[in-house]
């Protein structure tokens, strides 16, 4: 079998049943139902103690219209996180490198605050599309410019997780071989290998710091389109 | 690139939102306590006289 840097992207079939359930599956694992008549256990408390915080602060700057968006926000945040973190581990797959999963989050949130602007403020939502104090004849431009950043957000915000991780996994993979590849030279290889260790721990962070700017994003659009 | 051409889309799509919505979001919603009004008052016993030893 000739494999290729780009084969580990290709979702898992086996007997042409794609495996992408599985991989998704696992990562609830780690999320136990937390419940009232037992004690909580660290595990349990840590992530309770995270979701509370972070859906504090997401919710902080949203009016009050747009906090029932807090459940379904932290969710996504927890789904991308573990999915991202869980993908770094040597020889697993990771499902936030599909297109197809993060546009498929992307698309229906994106069309959902919009949807829930225009329906709620239409006026409001409408004026985004052009700045305050534009000059008169630059106005058409600017409502076509603004029109088109409006509707490329959705596949910016698909694209950039999925580009981001691709972009990390291949590096990663790429000066791993290296120093295996550079094993004759033992001084070399260590170095390749110190690299490999940083790169590692950069790829970590971007797993994180991606699955925020993802839901980050979301609330973004959503307190656009809500209104006290 | 596999992703440019991601083969079982529909799937990985479905697969996805169905995680989320019916595994994860109710051990998510489990953590984040609710606003709904409790009954915790209604159960607290009302204080009784003190009617022994009658002083």
């Amino acid at each position: 079998m000739n494999l290729t840097l780009f084969d580990q992207f290709s979702s898992p079939n086996i007997l042409a049943i794609p495996l992408m359930t599985i991989s998704l599956l696992m990562l609830t694992i780690i999320f136990p139902m937390k419940h009232n008549r037992l004690l909580t256990n660290r595990l349990l408390s840590i992530q309770s103690k995270m979701i509370h915080i972070f859906t504090k602060q997401l919710m902080l700057p949203i009016p009050k219209s747009g906090h029932h968006w807090a459940l379904i926000l932290t969710s996504l945040m927890t789904l991308l996180l573990t999915s991202n973190l869980l993908g770094l581990l040597p020889y697993t797959f990771t499902p936030t490198t599909q297109l197809s999963m993060n546009l498929g989050f992307a698309l229906p949130m994106w069309l959902a605050t919009l949807l829930i602007g225009l329906r709620n403020q239409p006026t409001m939502s409408l004026a985004h599309l052009l700045p305050e104090g534009t000059p008169t004849p630059l106005i058409p431009t600017l409502i076509l410019i603004e029109s088109i950043s409006l509707m490329i957000r959705p596949l910016a915000l698909g694209v950039r997780i999925s580009a981001n991780l691709t972009a990390g996994h291949l590096l990663m993979q790429l000066t791993s071989s290296a120093t295996l590849s550079l094993s004759s030279m033992p001084t070399l290889s260590f170095m390749t290998a110190i690299l490999l260790f940083l790169l590692t721990i950069l790829e970590m962070a971007v797993a994180m710091i991606q699955a925020l700017v993802f839901v980050l994003l979301l609330s973004l659009y959503l307190q656009e389109n809500t209104h006290n | 690139m596999p992703q440019l051409n991601p083969h079982p889309w529909f799937s990985i799509f479905i697969t996805s939102w169905l995680i989320l919505i019916i595994i994860l979001l109710p051990k998510i919603k489990s953590h984040i306590p609710n606003n709904s009004p409790t009954n915790k008052k209604n159960m607290l016993t009302t204080p009784m006289p003190w009617t022994w030893p009658w002083t």
